[in-house]
């Protein structure tokens, strides 16, 4: 466990600049006597090979922040860092020109409809002068890339989503892009395609240390393959952290409604059951303890010792073990009853084991 | 009856060289100022309100003048253009004067009415906006354009008919000095056939040509 911690750490503090920056960005859309505030100030750093989610329910801005980054949207306040420059002060050539080291793929896939696979993929490639030879040669390179060599010549309209959705991704990545954008890349697609698309996206990103920057509602969309997460609401970054300590100490409620929203296993909250269990244990005045284990604690049989060592009667109220990608988080609640000096004792001796204990309050 | 064939295929001939030769100016002049109005009034191309509201202004004057009206108040200009103001070639004047303001309102709203999506992926890769509007929204708007464009050659076909105010010619004039001067119903229905034939000619090239060009 620790080992993949450090190997995300590394990917993440590779550059100690990033590859991209979002200060203060703010938009507002005025339409006539109502104001309607897209984006209030907010702000993010993208390192150069990371995946980063940015979470939150429609209308939230997500899609709007997104679009700040390549300006199509233009932020009315606020700054775009993309490589060291800003994007605000460019003129529209250079800007246009920028643009070609960012790539973008939609929910929608926005293919061109009256041109073939090949000739949507070549598209970028030709427009930046490359000859036909190197295009063809980029394109099957490409096709390759996204398992889809076989459909050079069909039209968009013969290609199921995940197919439409390869080409797009296929065509974005023409120009060898350092950064990809994602705008509800997923959200079209059924769980299973989405799934295969997104483990396509995270195998491409860390093959060529491109940086992802995807927009999803669906939660578990960013959980499978982002290193950090941003939950937005109404305009603002409400949290952001990596996605194991999101899971596991979510903060805001926005983070912990989408979080529960996944379902009673994703959720590391409380069955209802299980309070009343917690109100009976505090009327026999024993305590109640919520344990949490990070990757490097909750594979190791922390309770089973905990018995042998010291004389405590262990009643587990509620345990639950999320299963991220990359690491597992988990925490129990328990009750201990025995002497006081003992539970003391249990306590520090779980603290020195790296297993963070407080006492459960609602 | 004996001078009827010869003159309806002249009048034939008249009819189809109005409607092409104005077809083709309407296209070399209409396309390009279509592309001016769409992107003169698009959110993402840098739009320039003015100038839509000051083009938009003159497309639509020019389709608000009756056909009838078009040819009159356009026969000193005719007469500069190409010499004179009666015969089927000065009746093209005025057919692009009609056409043109038409053909440019057609090509803005095939624009108009693509997917924004593709707007935004265009942009997104970061080519100039020339390259979008000609390379790709073009290409991706070239169905409906051909579909509008079949359309407006069936219009134009019926404008011909009052080619014959100016000795234009064609088959319309033909019905009437055949038909209704000298109440020969037999050339009459010659002519209405011929025109049906042409028009459906139009109609069936049109929708091939839609069919080879949608890829959806």
């Amino acid at each position: 466990m620790a080992k993949v911690l450090d190997q995300r750490h590394s990917r993440e503090s590779g550059k100690s600049e990033p590859l991209l920056e979002l200060k203060d960005i703010s938009k507002t859309y005025r339409n006539g006597n109502t104001d309607f505030h897209a984006l209030k100030s907010a702000s993010l750093q993208l390192y150069a090979g990371e995946i980063y989610g940015i979470i939150g329910l429609s209308g939230a801005g997500k899609s709007t922040l997104l679009r700040s980054v390549n300006y199509l949207e233009r932020p009315e306040s606020g700054s775009v860092f993309f490589e060291g420059e800003c994007l605000g002060e460019l003129s529209e050539a250079e800007l246009f020109e920028r643009r070609r080291h960012i790539g973008m793929i939609f929910q929608h896939f926005n293919l061109f409809a009256q041109r073939t696979v090949a000739a949507n993929v070549a598209f970028p490639l030709r427009m930046a002068g490359y000859s036909r030879a190197e295009t063809e040669a980029r394109v099957q390179e490409l096709l390759s890339l996204v398992e889809l060599e076989d459909k050079s010549q069909s039209y968009p309209a013969q290609l199921s989503g995940g197919q439409a959705q390869r080409v797009a991704i296929a065509r974005a990545l023409a120009l060898k892009p350092k950064l990809l954008l994602s705008d509800e890349g997923t959200s079209a697609l059924d769980p299973e395609t989405a799934r295969q698309i997104l483990l396509l996206l995270r195998r491409i990103c860390h093959d060529q240390k491109l940086a992802l920057l995807m927009i999803t509602h669906q939660l578990e969309a960013a959980r499978l393959i982002c290193d950090r997460i941003a939950v937005m609401e109404a305009g603002e970054i409400v949290e952001e952290n990596t996605v194991e300590a999101l899971f596991l100490e979510a903060k805001h409620p926005r983070t912990r409604a989408l979080v529960r929203a996944l379902g009673p296993e994703a959720s590391l909250e409380l069955e209802p059951v299980v309070e009343e269990e917690i109100s009976a244990a505090g009327q026999t005045q024993h305590s109640v303890y919520r344990f949490a284990f990070d990757p490097a604690t909750v594979r190791r049989s922390m309770i089973s010792q905990l018995i042998r060592r010291f004389d405590l009667e262990v009643n587990f109220l509620e345990a639950k073990i999320q299963n991220l990608p990359e690491a597992s988080v988990g925490y129990m609640l328990v009750e201990l009853q025995g002497e006081a000096a003992q539970e003391a004792e249990a306590l520090a001796w779980l603290q020195a084991q790296g297993v963070k204990t407080e006492v459960y309050h609602e | 009856m004996n001078d009827l064939w010869p003159s309806l295929w002249q009048a034939s001939l008249e009819s189809l060289y109005m409607v092409f030769a104005s077809t083709l100016f309407a296209i070399l002049l209409g396309l390009p100022l279509g592309v001016l109005l769409y992107r003169s009034q698009q959110a993402e191309l840098n739009p320039r309100p003015k100038l839509y509201r000051i083009l938009d202004f003159f497309v639509n004057l020019f389709r608000s003048l009756p056909f009838a009206i078009l040819i009159l108040l356009l026969l000193p200009m005719t007469k500069i253009l190409i010499g004179r103001q009666t015969g089927t070639s000065a009746t093209i004047v005025p057919l692009v004067i009609a056409s043109v303001p038409f053909m440019a309102r057609i090509t803005e709203q095939s624009f108009l009415d693509l997917d924004r999506g593709v707007l935004e992926a265009a942009l997104a890769m970061g080519i100039s906006k020339t390259k979008i509007l000609w390379r790709v929204l073009l290409r991706e708007a070239l169905p409906n354009l051909i579909a509008s464009l079949t359309l407006m050659m069936i219009s134009i076909f019926g404008y011909s008919a009052m080619a014959g105010t100016i000795g234009g010619g064609g088959l319309g004039d033909l019905a009437l000095r055949f038909g209704y001067y000298r109440k020969d119903l037999a050339a009459l229905w010659a002519a209405v056939i011929s025109s049906v034939i042409i028009v459906q000619l139009i109609q069936l090239t049109g929708n091939s040509l839609v069919r080879f060009f949608d890829h959806r």
